[in-house]
């Protein structure tokens, strides 16, 4: 940790509110315990393999400024995103450009960096999910926090085409923190696209830190649908949280897309805190090479009447190895809340690897939980039923990964994606193949 | 809905009898004399003397595993009796055992199981088997059962081949625990081609306050040959806890089936901290059929290690968790050999504030292809403040290998429950015929007089509250 000093975080610019906050939590550093695998939620993970040292954070003058080029496009699947009504673009972890409809704007509606807007405006809102949930890479990442983005629609507004954030970083040996914080007012109806990239080093041990966190707070009666793509570069080190705090009567339609990274880490969590709250929470994964893509979930249900809905699919080939790890928990009192859990995995190469640990923690007797987990590689069935009908084993395999992948795109909030998402998988199978063609 | 109406009850085994007459008396603590004193009074050689030594060096420098921690609240190790000796030898007639321990079988109805269905009983009382018998016609066939003291004197050669192979002292603290003082526990060893018809049975009776019973038990079945187990465990209630920390070690030579069943009532002071593992060799399969009771809090996974192709392993477990008890029971199965299969099925109940646990692993190690695996885990809560967990794990590192983990938690349904009245009958009957219905799959596994037994153990009181 010789690198990340209050020194460091204190000459990062900004106001003097985000200072403070800064401050506040650069001071807690020298005390933090590290993680390694030797903790439950770190197991499988490559933490031990982490060596903060090699890292610094995004000095002032490399952070995004207003007037930078835009980011680049960061990937096949941000570039479809289709039509927006709103755009930040976040640069190593500021805001370099913000826009808006000016119908949504005079309604209140806010796309803007969160830096540069008023402190009233994020007060108890900005940490309020990640504080509930803090771990050592939550505590640095407030202590280097530049700005990142906020979306926030007011009470009753409904927002019909996506407002779309694309966060970017580069440098390599950098460590940057983007945040994106979304706050729905009571009733609001809206959707955020959420794009993750970075730039793609060719040194594996040079690459760049991503320590992200994302928050989601839904009023009372508020339906948000957030869809997050990682699409980072090959040796990009990503530890992210996403935390969502869902009223009374509200709900969350929640999906992560992750593709790149070396390590990628995503802490996918939802706080079901009102009675009625709803929380749909999908993903889709794909690993090559050698990546690890990290799941760890929990579907936290603290009011009756919640419901709570998983599906978690991934793919791993070549030597990529995924990590499946949810909890459903039930506190007392939660009566008749009802949650499912699955998570399915396919391995397609020898050598790689998908772990998967469902877990339940019921403290109330008048529910309805289930979860399922599999690991297994394509069906034999499949493939003998398709080669039968003059299908090509390769084909074959893409037709049957795209089928197993079919039902969670069609849980996609935004069904732009699912075009560009077919074509990023078919991309991975088709590298593969090709590799192994070369080498035989 | 009130659910007061499924009941086990009061802990109906909790008597105890006199200690005054044991023929050691006994010391609390543990160190090298308190080992060295069992292994003099068992006249071991010397290699064995070793091998405890060597385990309770493991022992103390074991630090307690932090999950394991988490459960349990300080055992003071010095407060436990690791060795009491009730009677001097043990006898094959249950007339020749001391009046009151006579009676204590009587109750638990061994002597009467033993003249119905069992091909052998052993009876363990706190440290030594008090009681032994082989029908007859068992030694005919070379099949060898006898307490593990006694193995360890007469065929020597093969225990030392086997134990501590498939669980090692230095496995986990409470097997270096049980390595260092174990005392009693079966030994069996079945000739290849022997299949034992009826089930051979253990009965584990702790009676002193403040006792640890540490029982070893080795299994072999060689080539082609089959054995049913079984075992059940009692207690009397003490205001003190009791500490019950068994190994079991079972090895599965190829094309050999064992089956071993535990039906574990301790009394609601023992912690029930136990380590059960099999090596299953090439076509070999291993049933772990575990009942769960009793006990304070048990924390038990039974594992098999599946080391040949085409072995098997399953383990079939139902738990009940009442006032104040905690049920952390699961399974662990490593598929180490190519079409290696295995099924976990777990069922628990859990009620008055009662947890119940699921604690599972499937490993699937590379190279193990064409390997298959299948968990399901279902868990019923009869009331608002009891609790159930399910943390199964799967580690898959082979391409062509097909896991699969399914779980369920819930109450009894309000809809089965009306079905059921409206066809005329209580909210009590229909309760437990769902219950009952809920752990059928696992009771008919089980020899009939045991389903009998378990059944009888969850006891359906018909004439609770309605709520």
């Amino acid at each position: 940790m010789s690198t990340f000093t209050p020194d460091a975080s204190r000459a990062l610019p900004g106001p003097d509110w985000l200072a403070e906050r800064r401050l506040a939590a650069s001071e807690r550093l020298a005390d933090l315990s590290w993680p390694s695998t030797d903790e439950e939620i770190w197991r499988y993970s490559r933490i031990d393999e982490l060596d903060l040292d090699r890292f610094s954070p995004v000095p002032p003058e490399q952070l995004g400024a207003p007037g930078d080029e835009l980011a680049p496009g960061g990937g096949p699947v941000a570039a479809e995103a289709g039509e927006r009504s709103g755009l930040v673009v976040v640069r190593n972890g500021r805001v370099v450009h913000h826009s808006l409809d000016e119908s949504l704007a005079a309604k209140g509606v806010q796309a803007c960096g969160l830096a540069t807007c008023d402190r009233a405006d994020v007060e108890g809102l900005l940490g309020a999910c990640s504080d509930a949930s803090p771990d050592a890479f939550t505590v640095l990442h407030d202590a280097f926090l530049a700005g990142g983005a906020m979306v926030k629609v007011p009470a009753g507004v409904v927002v019909d085409k996506p407002i779309v954030v694309l966060h970017w970083s580069e440098g390599e040996g950098l460590a940057s923190f983007p945040h994106t914080l979304v706050v729905a007012g009571d009733g609001a109806e809206f959707t955020v696209f959420d794009r993750f990239g970075s730039t793609d080093s060719h040194h594996a041990h040079a690459g760049h830190f991503v320590d992200a966190v994302v928050e989601l707070v839904l009023g009372d009666g508020a339906h948000v649908r957030y869809v997050s793509v990682q699409e980072h570069g090959p040796h990009t080190w990503q530890i992210a949280l996403q935390r969502a705090h869902v009223g009374r009567d509200a709900s969350l339609r929640s999906s992560a897309v992750a593709l790149g990274g070396y390590y990628a880490r995503l802490r996918t969590e939802s706080l079901l805190a009102g009675e009625g709250a709803e929380s749909d929470l999908t993903a889709v994964y794909f690993g090559d090479g050698s990546q690890m893509l990290d799941f760890r979930t929990l579907q936290d249900h603290a009011a009756p009447h919640t419901r709570s809905d998983l599906l978690f699919k991934g793919a791993v080939e070549d030597r990529a190895q995924s990590v499946y790890s949810g909890l459903v928990r039930i506190r007392p009192g939660a009566q008749r809340a009802t949650a499912f859990q699955t998570n399915r995995n396919l391995v397609l190469s020898e050598g790689a690897e998908a772990m998967s640990v469902p877990n339940l923690e019921i403290e109330a007797d008048d529910v309805r939980c289930s979860h399922a987990s599999t690991v297994g590689p394509l069906d034999d069935e499949q493939l003998y039923y398709l080669a039968t009908r003059g299908v090509p084993p390769e084909e074959a395999e893409r037709l049957i990964v795209l089928g197993f992948f079919d039902d969670v795109f069609e849980r996609l909030p935004l069904p732009s994606l699912v075009a560009p998402l077919r074509r990023s998988v078919i991309e991975k199978i088709e590298h593969r193949d090709a590799v192994a063609r070369a080498s035989a | 809905m009130a659910v007061s109406g499924i009941d086990l009850g009061k802990y109906k085994l909790g008597w105890s009898d006199s200690t005054e007459d044991y023929v050691y008396t006994p010391k609390k603590g543990l160190n090298a004399d308190i080992v060295r004193e069992i292994s003099h009074r068992k006249s071991e050689p010397e290699w064995m003397i070793k091998f405890r030594l060597n385990a309770l060096t493991r022992f103390e420098r074991k630090p307690m595993l932090e999950w394991f921690a988490k459960n349990m609240p300080h055992i003071d190790f010095d407060d436990i009796y690791y060795y009491l000796k009730p009677t001097e030898g043990q006898v094959s007639d249950w007339d020749m055992l001391p009046e009151s321990m006579q009676r204590t079988y009587e109750k638990l109805g061994i002597p009467e199981a033993e003249r119905k269905f069992l091909a052998g009983v052993t009876a363990q009382y706190d440290s030594e088997t008090v009681y032994h018998r082989n029908r007859d016609d068992l030694a005919k066939t070379g099949v060898i059962f006898t307490d593990i003291d006694t193995a360890i004197r007469e065929y020597p050669e093969i225990v030392r081949q086997y134990l501590g192979t498939v669980i090692p002292p230095g496995d986990n603290k409470f097997a270096a625990l049980n390595s260092s003082v174990m005392s009693g526990g079966s030994f069996i060893y079945v000739p290849p081609g022997v299949h034992v018809e009826m089930p051979l049975q253990a009965y584990f009776r702790i009676n002193a306050e403040n006792a640890g019973q540490f029982e070893r038990t080795l299994i072999i079945a060689d080539e082609g040959s089959s054995v049913h187990y079984v075992e059940g465990c009692s207690a009397p209630v003490y205001s003190t806890d009791s500490l019950h920390s068994a190994v079991v070690e079972l090895i599965a030579k190829p094309g050999s089936r064992i089956r071993y069943t535990t039906i574990q009532n301790w009394s609601p002071n023992v912690y029930n901290l136990v380590t059960k593992r099999a090596r299953a060799e090439t076509e070999a399969t291993v049933e772990w059929i575990d009942g769960n009771l009793g006990s304070k809090l048990t924390m038990k996974y039974p594992a098999v290690v599946l080391v040949g192709p085409k072995a098997h392993g399953e383990v079939l477990s139902v738990a009940y968790a009442g006032e104040g008890q905690h049920q952390d029971a699961g399974a662990k199965m490593t598929h180490a050999a190519p079409e290696t299969t295995s099924i976990i099925d777990s069922k628990s109940i859990a009620k008055d504030g009662g947890r119940t646990s699921y604690r599972g692993l499937v490993k699937v190690e590379a190279g193990a292809h064409h390997s298959k695996s299948h968990v399901r885990c279902d868990a019923l809560i009869l009331d608002d403040h009891s609790r159930s967990d399910t943390w199964p794990r799967m580690e898959v590192d082979e391409k062509d290998a097909r896991i699969g983990h399914e779980a369920t938690v819930s109450k009894v349904g309000d809809d089965q429950i009306f079905y059921l009245m409206s066809r005329g009958l209580t909210e009590q009957q229909a309760t437990a015929m769902i219950v009952n219905g809920f752990i059928e799959p696992i009771i008919k596994t089980l020899p009939m007089e045991y389903a009998v037994e378990l059944s009888r153990l969850i006891e359906l009181n018909m004439e609770g509250a309605v709520g």
